[in-house]
C-alpha cells in the first residue's frame, strides 16, 4: 500500500515548509517563556481571572440557548430554517473586528437595541458568544442530526414524556460530542480578541481580557505578553487533547 | 542585529522590485493621519522618483515594532517619551509640531458641558497610558486635582470606561455615542467636527503635546529621509499641519523638554 503512493518521507518532505512554519512559532514561545520571569502585576492577574470567569459565562450562554436551537435546526423542518443554519457559519468566517463593529451598532448606546452593556464584562461574554457559539451549534447540531430516532420512538412506546426522551436518550448518545463542541467553544471564546477591544473596550479588571492584555501589553512589556501568550497556548493544547479524548469515546 | 538583518532583506526586495523608485519608510503617530498623508502627497510630487510608504498607529505601537524590526526611514511621534527606548540619530531630532488636549463629547449628549463635569457618573473614554495622549490626559487630570481635589480626581477615575489603543480609537467610540466624553488631541476633534463637539480645557491645566521628528541612521536612503525632515519645515507642510490644527514648532535641537520632566521642576 505505502509503496503504491510512495514513501512517507516524500510527503513529509514536501509539506516540510508549512510544518516547519506552523511549529517554529509554537517553540519560539516556548523558549522565550522558560525562564521569563512571572509578572504578578495586578493587570496580568486581572486578565487571567477575568478570562476565566467570561469564557465560562460565555460558554454557560452558548450551551444553555444553544442546544436546543441545535436541536430544533437537526430534527425539525420549518420557515427560515436553512437561513438560519447559514447565520450559524457566518461567525465562523465573519471577521471579528468586524463583529465588534456590528455588535456596537446593534446593542450599542445607540444601537439598534440600544443598551448600556458596551464597556462592562457582560459585553466581553456578548463579544465572545458571537464569535464562539457557532462552534458549539456546529457540533451540537452534527451530533443531534446522528442519532438513532428508532431508540426514541421506542422510548416514547414505553409512555417516555418527550422531555424525558430528550435527556435520557437523545443526550447520553450525544454528550461526548456536545462536551467536545463546547470545549473548541470555549477555547475560542478564551481567544477572542477582535470584537472584544470594539465592543467591550480595554479597562484592567473590568473588560480587558488575557488578549487585550497581550496586545496592549507587548508594546510596552515585551516579557508578560510572551507569559501570557504561553499560558493561552498550554490552555490551547489542553483544550485540543480534552477535545481530542471526548473524540475517541 | 533583527532590525539590521530585515533593512537588509527589505532593501534586497526593493532594490529587485523597483531600480529607479526609491522608497521612503514613514511611521507617523495616529494623529497626524490627515496631515502628513498631505505632506506625503506634496512631498513625493517634488521627488517624483520617490515613493512614501506611511505607517499610522500610535506612538507606543510604531516604537514597538521598530524595536521588533520593522523597516524605518522617518518616525513622527506624539511625544518624546515615547522614544527612550530606541536608537536613533538623537542628532536629528526636532520637533516639528505642537498639540492640545480636548475633551471632546458627542452631539446630542448634553450631560458633560466643562471638564469638571467629568466626575458625574458619565462615562469617560481616554487612551492607554502608554500611548502619548494618554499619558498627556493623566498631567493634565493631575493639574486640575489640585484645584478641583482628590475625590473629583477619584471620581473621574471610576468614570473611565476603557483606555483604547490609539487616539483615534477614542475619537471613534465618542462618535458612537459609545462615552459621553473622551480626552483626544484638539486636531482629532477637528476631524470630526460634525459628530463630536469640543469642551475647552481651561488654560491653566493645558498640556502642550510635542511631536517629534526623528531618523534612523542606519537606513540605506538617508539622504531622501533628510530631505523629508527638512520638508515637514517647509512651508507647503507648514500650511497642512497648520490646517489641520497643530501649533508651531520650537526648533529644539537634541534633549527636548519632556512633559513628564516639566512636572518635577514645578
Amino acid at each position: 500500500m505505502s509503496r503504491i503512493v510512495g514513501r512517507w518521507w516524500w510527503w513529509l518532505l514536501a509539506g516540510l515548509p508549512l510544518l516547519a512554519f506552523l511549529a517554529i512559532p509554537v517553540v519560539a514561545l516556548i523558549l522565550k517563556s522558560v525562564g521569563n520571569r512571572i509578572a504578578t502585576s495586578s493587570e496580568f492577574n486581572d486578565a487571567i481571572r477575568l478570562s476565566f470567569e467570561t469564557s465560562l459565562a460565555s460558554i454557560v450562554v452558548t450551551v444553555v440557548f444553544g442546544t436546543p436551537l441545535a436541536f430544533a435546526i437537526a430534527r425539525y423542518q420549518f420557515p427560515f430554517r436553512k437561513a438560519v443554519n447559514v447565520l450559524f457559519d457566518l461567525p465562523i468566517v465573519f471577521p471579528p473586528a468586524a463583529a465588534g463593529i456590528a455588535l456596537l451598532l446593534a446593542f450599542g448606546r445607540e444601537g439598534l437595541i440600544p443598551t448600556s452593556f458596551g464597556a462592562t464584562s457582560i459585553a466581553v461574554v456578548m463579544a465572545q458568544c458571537f464569535v464562539s457559539s457557532p462552534f458549539y451549534l456546529r457540533a451540537a447540531i452534527n451530533a443531534f442530526s446522528a442519532t438513532d430516532t428508532g431508540i426514541e420512538e421506542c422510548a416514547a412506546l414505553e409512555g417516555a414524556r418527550p422531555l424525558e426522551v430528550f435527556a435520557k436518550v437523545v443526550m447520553p448518545q450525544c454528550s461526548s460530542q456536545l462536551a467536545s463542541g463546547a470545549v473548541t467553544s470555549w477555547a475560542r471564546a478564551l481567544g477572542e480578541f477582535g470584537a472584544t477591544i470594539l465592543f467591550a473596550g480595554n479597562l484592567a479588571g473590568r473588560t480587558q481580557t488575557m488578549p487585550l492584555a497581550i496586545y496592549i501589553g507587548w508594546e510596552n512589556d515585551l516579557d508578560q505578553a510572551i507569559t501570557l501568550s504561553a499560558i493561552m497556548l498550554g490552555i490551547a493544547f489542553l483544550a485540543i487533547l480534552v477535545v481530542r479524548a471526548f473524540g475517541k469515546q | 542585529m533583527r532590525f539590521r538583518a530585515s533593512t537588509i532583506w527589505l532593501g534586497l526586495v526593493l532594490g529587485t522590485v523597483s531600480v529607479h523608485a526609491q522608497s521612503l519608510n514613514v511611521f507617523a503617530a495616529a494623529s497626524l493621519k490627515e496631515s502628513v498623508s498631505e505632506i506625503a502627497r506634496s512631498f513625493e510630487r517634488q521627488h517624483p522618483t520617490c515613493k512614501v510608504n506611511l505607517n499610522f498607529g500610535g506612538s507606543q505601537l510604531l516604537v514597538a515594532q521598530i524595536r521588533q524590526g520593522a523597516p524605518v526611514d522617518v518616525l513622527l511621534t506624539a511625544g518624546a517619551e515615547s522614544l527612550r527606548s530606541l536608537r536613533y540619530d538623537r542628532s536629528s531630532q526636532r520637533i516639528f509640531a505642537t498639540n492640545h488636549l480636548a475633551i471632546v463629547v458627542p452631539i446630542g449628549l448634553g450631560k458633560v458641558r466643562s471638564l469638571r463635569d467629568l466626575s458625574s457618573g458619565i462615562r469617560l473614554i481616554v487612551a492607554d497610558r502608554h500611548v502619548p495622549v494618554g499619558r498627556y490626559a493623566e498631567e493634565m487630570l493631575a493639574k486640575a486635582k489640585s484645584e478641583y481635589g482628590q475625590s473629583w480626581a477619584n471620581s473621574v477615575n471610576s468614570a473611565i470606561v476603557s483606555r483604547e489603543q490609539d487616539v483615534r480609537a477614542v475619537l471613534a467610540k465618542v462618535s458612537l455615542k459609545e462615552a459621553d466624553a473622551g480626552i483626544v488631541y484638539v486636531t482629532d476633534y477637528l476631524t470630526a467636527k460634525n459628530k463630536v463637539r469640543l469642551i475647552p480645557i481651561p488654560e491653566r491645566f493645558a498640556v502642550t503635546a510635542m511631536y517629534p521628528v526623528v531618523r534612523f541612521g542606519g537606513s540605506s536612503n538617508s539622504t531622501l529621509a533628510r530631505a523629508f525632515t527638512d520638508f515637514l519645515f517647509q512651508p507647503a507642510a507648514r500650511q497642512a499641519l497648520m490646517k489641520h490644527g497643530f501649533g508651531s514648532p520650537v526648533p529644539v535641537k537634541g534633549n527636548v523638554r519632556q512633559p513628564s520632566q516639566s512636572k518635577k521642576h514645578t
